[in-house]
């Protein structure tokens, strides 16, 4: 028995050793002074920054602090593109704030004009959204790699050491055995080709029997993430100079069947919206205001203002999903759909308003633009135009011209050469002769059986009834009725807007051309209140530098692309060798993409597969398939990737070591999104025309030996130099007067690219000023233009200086309408009817795709329903995915103060679900998919439609500082906070029809994210 | 209707997002923070009536004699567990020598003041309340060379007695009730200096901790002090039960008042933000708050300290450990309330302490059972006649 004594004793030893032994961590940081933490600034106020302005109290005028530098730049912590004043520490050079550039349309209502002068805009500042203001956390990611990393071990171990710029550009310029010092045995004696090498066999075709390939050079492949405007340019420049035509970014991961589909109603463009401000009605399919959109903020704001006004916009969002920024008050309403069935409610609609005549016949009967114009219409469309609807004719799916109409020679132009019924006589006659014609038409013209454009939309919207299209899309017929009133009650101040949710389908393409037939029918194009394509961009590639020429490589690169996009599979020598065969040729081994673009989610398969041939040299450029593509982040293609046999150099260049660039051999620093040049249009919202530039306002990587900041565009630049490339070094850009110009250092380029912005045409308000003395003060521009005065001629400075100094070129607010028309109007053909794509066949199953939009069930490329797939009653939920406010797809994991607001994403469950199920708030479950499972947190919500489930993208990372990796022998932890959350993109349907494919929508491109079906476990048991 | 499409727009409830973790995302404080306002409370209650003891003249008996040591234990441990939540630790330390203006900016700067001279204050009168003769007598028996140490952490106590004097004792007792008022109060006022955090910008919390800590000090003394009382002397002691029995009732009765009383407020007069904070305290927290506090805290120990019940030994204790787990609930609610609400409205964090929080509260209760075992062992065995059975006074 212990003693009184003896237990005082045993607590004072064992309390005071362990108890204080506890607290080591403690007195390591506190004895030795680590954390002392440095004087404050100011005695109240802190370490709070100082104003950027400051006002003298005598006079009242305000005066830049000088203390402060102020850039303007071009956010890129999504796709918004915003225009930023970034606020930096003129001592440490540390941006210490970020806010809203005024002379940007995104971030005020109002934005100020081009002729406004700086010191007007001191308390005008514009807004950015949560992620905008939060990007310093971007660039000042602990995470980030400031200099060219090298993988030690086989690829994928997670081992680095740091090796010096010409180590890196000797190594995979010149090629031979440079993965012998790695250690790892599989790629040790691996004779890898390099850029010297391939770039040798630049004159050798990459398949003798298959001359439509291209060259061998083909097997360069740069697979860029989020890359745009002139920054992909300059990859795609460096891409056609070596000679291939694999420069690609990530287009099909987001919404190309939305682009595909738009580009077919709207020739040549790529996006529409509405004009929200003025607008009386708007259906919002797909997406909502606040969720991420072109541009989240401005779509956001913009809606308010119009919600907000008496007697102003009222909307509707069609998607299973309430997002936060959506659904509020009695001014607007919520329908829940079911996924992927967003064709089915339009085409009710049109069914509907078809045949209660609620469309403008006006409007659609003026066949041509100059007969819509004599009668005071802004656009016109190609409702009257007749198709040719005999399957036995030669001209099947083409539309009349008036050579087989029997009316003689038509237009030189094929665009114009159509023929309609006119109105007026009843017979067939040239569009162009015809003030007003026909919209439904069915019958014979020369003997040749047609429809016009219109009655085959009309048939196509026939074939099922409102009731049963209602039972496809789960909106109830009364409700889609009601919809489709209030669409049409509104004139030309109605308007829909689509986007993602709508077309991340097998069947995505025909649902988006649904939606924008409902636009056609009430005739809004072009009109206040009604959609437009905007006011579009002032050009960079030429004007005073033909920035993109160049001419010694001419012809070097061409054939079919890796991913077989905008090309014909018949025209393939495959095709034609099987048919030679007499064999059937379809389906092809993968599919290809004739009407597509930018089908990234194909490049690794298709390289693995190498289909249809192989890769040499990957780039991943802000890239990360593993992560972003649905299905890819799976153990069997990680594993291929991971062999070199497959492809033998991988370099990326990234800001960290990411998801996917862990796998890669080299990773080059790239500079963040404040530390870059990039030239990029405003978009359709805003309806101004405009350009952002963003430029570095900081740099933060290491330098290269002669003093140029470590980033994507000098490695492109310093290859291209080794290699020989034309289009680099002292003769590389020439300008309007023929005289060539160097291309050493990125500024090269990118100042030229501005002063073609600076210079482009434009009307007397669009002019850009030259840069005043405050600004060059206020931007700190005087080093700026003393280190690259040599890169422009000297009477272009002024100008470029003054279009850096305010972030872009911005056409003054005021343009934007004349009255109830808007100023910049698109007047070619609107379609009905998608000549192209009647024409064009489906690879995998030799049918022609549609050129009138029809209720499509969404299928596997083979065609086998995906209920068939996947019987719903084995996997009874539906997954979908969305972007939220504080996330954009992969980039913000080191965003910490958006992780504060929501540090986990959950998987969001219909209440209604999660009764059934038995699953409560809160409480942990396993999604599961027919490729893996996943545990997530449950968050039961009201605001998702039944049987359906999402998650926010962006958490549940495995790279990006996730986990641990080793550098230069030094242990890197990963943080907790980065790995928080669910990520089921990996886990995601694959299509098993083709290999390592995910499911994809084979006419527009768009790989698949909301048809995946699932089912949901706690905690091992089935519920 | 305006819109025939209106459909009845649902109110999403407040769903728990994820565990509130203050190294994932920099949250201010964490549960460290209630340890140290626990401990700190304790200690003021603890002194503070050691205070009114001195003024009633009462200067015997184990509540005059053994609450000295275990307010430095405990202040000791709050200490520990204020530079574990800090980030910046050393910065507590550096402007003793670098100057004021190294805690510019920073509340706790009042903190870093007057703690450590309440510290110091409790260690000087664990000796001062001692009896002098037996501590001199104490250090004469000590090895010669060791007997400059002892007087030193003593402070030489066994050569002179404030508390015999009027004068000086006065001053003291006015300096000790100052300061132990500050200890408990001071966690609830820097975190009014959190702004943007509305229910924290309210005096409530200091008044609901002041007014806890009173409580648990008053039945710490009634059950923990015989306690040690035994381990340094072998005897065994009593305290007086009715008084502070009565002082923890009417502390009780005002931190119940204190908190509903808030809660009425903030109904009343509040901000969104205060009423969407209180919300959580109604609907995600409600059970939290009705066993931890309303149950556990207030209502079990009001019953058995009010009824006849509380003469009893065992149901002091329960007592005692009833209002000393309600006085740490009632403070990780007040942060609860502040941390878990999210500003965008997306949903509110539920509360899991980390392993590291949760270590460093196990390191938290070994080192204060060391540094009070360490001081009843340096203390000379006291023979007080005083510390006789309850019934000599």
């Amino acid at each position: 028995m212990i003693d009184r004594r003896s237990f005082l004793k045993a607590c004072a030893v064992g309390g005071v050793g362990v108890g204080f032994g506890g607290f080591y961590d403690t007195f390591y940081h506190l004895v030795p002074f680590n954390d002392r933490g440095r004087k404050a600034l100011h005695r109240v106020y802190g370490n709070s920054n100082s104003p950027e302005w400051l006002r003298d109290h005598a006079t009242g005028k305000l005066a830049h602090n000088p203390d402060w530098t102020l850039r303007h730049t071009v956010d890129q912590q999504c796709h918004s593109e915003c225009g930023l004043r970034v606020k930096i520490d003129r001592k440490t050079g540390r941006v210490q704030r970020i806010i809203g550039n005024p002379y940007h349309p995104n971030t005020l209502m109002d934005y100020a004009s081009m002729d406004t002068p700086l010191l007007e805009t001191a308390a005008r500042s514009g807004t950015v959204c949560a992620r905008g203001n939060a990007g310093i956390q971007s660039a000042y990611d602990p995470y980030r790699i400031t200099v060219p990393l090298k993988r030690k071990g086989p690829r994928g171990s997670g081992q680095w050491q740091p090796i010096g710029w010409e180590q890196l550009i000797r190594e995979v310029t010149d090629g031979g055995k440079i993965f012998a010092d790695t250690g790892d045995p599989a790629s040790a004696n691996l004779d890898v080709l390099g850029f010297k090498g391939l770039y040798a066999k630049r004159g050798e075709p990459m398949d003798p029997n298959a001359p439509e390939l291209g060259h061998r050079t083909n097997g360069y492949v740069f697979q860029g993430g989020r890359i745009v405007g002139s920054r992909l340019d300059f990859a795609r420049r460096f891409g056609r100079a070596f000679g291939s035509v694999n420069t690609y970014e990530h287009v099909n991961v987001c919404e190309v069947s939305h682009h595909v589909a738009i580009a077919q109603v709207y020739p040549g463009k790529h996006m529409t919206k509405p004009d929200i401000t003025e607008a009386e009605f708007i259906i919002f399919w797909g997406t909502q205001p606040g969720d991420a959109n072109f541009p989240m903020q401005t779509f956001a704001k913009y809606t308010a203002e119009a919600r907000a006004k008496p007697g102003g916009l009222k909307y509707v969002v069609v998607d299973p999903l309430l997002g936060r920024g959506g659904v509020m008050g009695d001014r607007a309403a919520w329908l829940p759909i079911k996924p992927g069935t967003d064709g089915a409610l339009a085409l009710a609609m049109i069914r509907w308003i078809i045949e209660n005549s609620r469309y403008d016949a006006d409007y659609l009967s003026r066949p041509t633009q100059s007969a819509a114009e004599a009668h005071g219409e802004l656009s016109h469309t190609d409702a009257s135009h007749l198709v040719v609807d005999d399957p036995q004719h030669p001209g099947f799916g083409r539309f009349l011209t008036a050579k087989l109409a029997g009316l003689g020679a038509g237009p030189k132009e094929p665009d114009l050469d159509r023929v309609v019924i006119d109105a007026g006589s009843g017979k067939p006659a040239a569009a162009e002769s015809s003030q007003q014609a026909v919209i439904d038409y069915s019958g014979e013209v020369n003997g040749i059986r047609v429809k016009s454009a219109f009655a085959r939309l009309r048939e196509s919207a026939s074939k099922h009834s409102v009731e049963e299209y209602a039972q496809i899309c789960g909106i109830d017929a009364e409700k889609i009725v009601a919809l489709a009133r209030e669409f049409t009650s509104h004139g030309r101040k109605a308007a829909c807007e689509t986007y993602r949710g709508v077309c991340k389908h097998p069947n995505g393409y025909y649902n988006v051309m649904a939606v924008l037939m409902l636009d056609l029918l009430i005739g809004n194009f072009n009109w206040t209140g009604g959609l437009t394509v905007g006011g579009g961009e002032y050009g960079y590639k030429s004007g005073r530098y033909d920035v993109l020429g160049v001419p010694e490589a001419k012809g070097l690169a061409y054939g079919v692309k890796l991913s077989r996009e905008e090309a014909q599979y018949e025209d393939s020598s495959e095709y034609k060798a099987k048919v030679a065969k007499g064999e059937n040729a379809y389906p092809a081994k993968r599919p290809w993409f004739p009407l597509s673009f930018e089908v990234y989610t194909e490049l690794l398969p298709s390289a693995i597969q190498r289909y249809p041939y192989g890769v040499d040299i990957l780039v991943w450029h802000m890239a990360t398939p593993f992560y972003s593509v649905p299905g890819q982040g799976n153990e069997g293609l990680i594993a291929a990737v991971k062999d070199p046999k497959n492809i033998p150099l991988i370099i990326a260049c990234d800001i960290v070591v990411g998801d996917t660039s862990m796998y890669a051999d080299y990773i080059v620093p790239d500079g963040s999104f404040l530390e870059r040049w990039c030239h990029i249009g405003t978009l359709p919202t805003t309806l101004t025309k405009g350009s952002g530039v963003r430029w570095p306002v900081i740099e933060l990587t290491e330098k290269t030996p002669d003093g140029r900041h470590i980033c994507l565009e000098e490695f492109l630049i310093d290859i291209a130099k080794r290699v020989g490339l034309p289009g680099y070094g002292d003769k590389a850009i020439k300008d309007a007067d023929g005289r060539w110009w160097p291309l050493n250092r990125k500024e090269d380029w990118y100042l030229k690219a501005t002063a073609n912005v600076a210079f482009a045409p434009g009307g007397p308000d669009e002019q850009v000023p030259d840069v005043t003395e405050l600004e060059m003060q206020v931007n700190d521009l005087g080093s700026f233009h003393e280190a690259f005065k040599d890169a422009l001629k000297p009477e272009e400075w002024p100008k470029v200086l003054s279009v850096l100094a305010k972030g872009g070129r911005m056409e003054p607010r005021r343009n934007a309408r004349q009255g109830d028309k808007l100023t910049h109007r698109f007047t070619k053909t609107l379609h009905f009817y998608a000549e192209e794509v009647a024409l064009t066949r489906n690879s995998m199953t030799g049918e022609r795709f549609l050129g009138t939009t029809a209720w499509v069930e969404p299928t596997t490329a083979l065609g086998t329903p995906l209920d068939k797939l996947d019987d719903p009653k084995d996997w009874p939920l539906t997954i979908i995915t969305f972007k939220g406010a504080l996330q954009s797809h992969s980039r913000l994991p080191s965003n910490y103060v958006l992780r504060q607001i929501m540090p986990d994403n959950g998987i969001q469950v219909a209440v209604e679900d999660a009764r059934r199920l038995g699953i409560r708030d809160g409480e942990k479950v396993w999604v599961v998919t027919p490729h893996g499972k996943r545990k997530g947190t449950a968050c039961v919500v009201e605001g998702i439609r039944p049987g359906v489930i999402t998650f926010s993208v962006g958490y549940g990372h495995w790279g990006y500082g996730a986990t641990n990796y080793q550098l230069g022998g030094k242990r890197i932890e990963g943080d907790r906070v980065r790995r928080a959350g669910i990520h089921l993109n990996p886990i995601m349907r694959r299509d098993p029809d083709v290999e390592q494919m995910a499911l994809m929508d084979l006419v527009g491109g768009s790989v698949v994210f909301f048809n995946t079906r699932a089912r949901l476990e706690r905690d091992g048991a089935h519920v | 209707m305006a819109n025939p499409l209106t459909t009845p727009q649902p109110v999403v409830p407040a769903a728990p997002l994820h565990e509130l973790l203050n190294i994932d995302h920099s949250r201010p404080f964490s549960l460290l923070f209630g340890n140290y306002s626990w401990l700190l409370g304790a200690a003021g209650g603890l002194t503070i009536i050691w205070a009114i003891y001195v003024i009633a003249r009462r200067r015997q008996g184990v509540e005059y004699r053994f609450t000295m040591p275990l307010a430095v234990a405990l202040i000791v441990c709050g200490f520990l567990n204020v530079l574990s939540e800090v980030k910046q630790p050393s910065r507590l330390i550096y402007g003793y020598y670098l100057g004021w203006q190294y805690w510019d900016t920073a509340i706790i700067k009042y903190g870093i003041i007057l703690l450590p001279l309440y510290l110091a204050l409790c260690w000087w009168l664990t000796f001062q309340a001692m009896d002098r003769p037996a501590l001199g007598a104490a250090i004469l028996r000590l090895d010669p060379r060791l007997r400059p140490f002892a007087d030193f952490f003593s402070l030489w106590s066994r050569h002179y007695s404030v508390l015999e004097s009027a004068g000086p004792r006065r001053w003291i007792v006015g300096v000790v009730i100052f300061l132990s008022l500050f200890a408990p109060m001071y966690s609830g006022i820097f975190l009014m200096n959190e702004h943007g955090v509305a229910i924290w910008n309210s005096p409530a919390q200091a008044l609901l901790f002041m007014a806890s800590a009173v409580a648990q000090g008053a039945l710490m003394m009634l059950v923990v002090l015989p306690a040690l009382a035994w381990l340094a002397t072998g005897r065994g002691a009593q305290s007086l039960i009715a008084p502070l029995r009565w002082t923890a009732v009417i502390s009780i009765g005002i931190e119940a008042v204190v908190w509903f009383g808030w809660m009425w407020w903030i109904g009343r007069f509040g901000s969104i933000e205060d009423l969407r904070a209180a919300d959580l305290y109604m609907g995600p927290y409600a059970p939290t708050v009705f066993w931890n506090w309303t149950v556990v805290g207030v209502i079990g120990p009001l019953v058995l300290l009010v009824t006849p019940l509380g003469r009893w030994r065992w149901a002091q204790l329960l007592a005692a450990l009833g209002v000393m787990w309600g006085s740490y609930a009632v403070r990780m609610l007040v942060l609860i309330g502040g941390e878990a609400f999210i500003r965008s409205g997306a949903g509110y964090q539920t509360f899991t302490p980390s392993t590291e929080t949760l270590l460093y509260t196990g390191f938290s209760v070994l080192a204060f059972a060391g540094i009070l075992a360490v001081l009843l062992l340096a203390l000379p065995a006291d023979r007080a006649p005083e510390l006789g059975p309850p019934s000599a006074r």
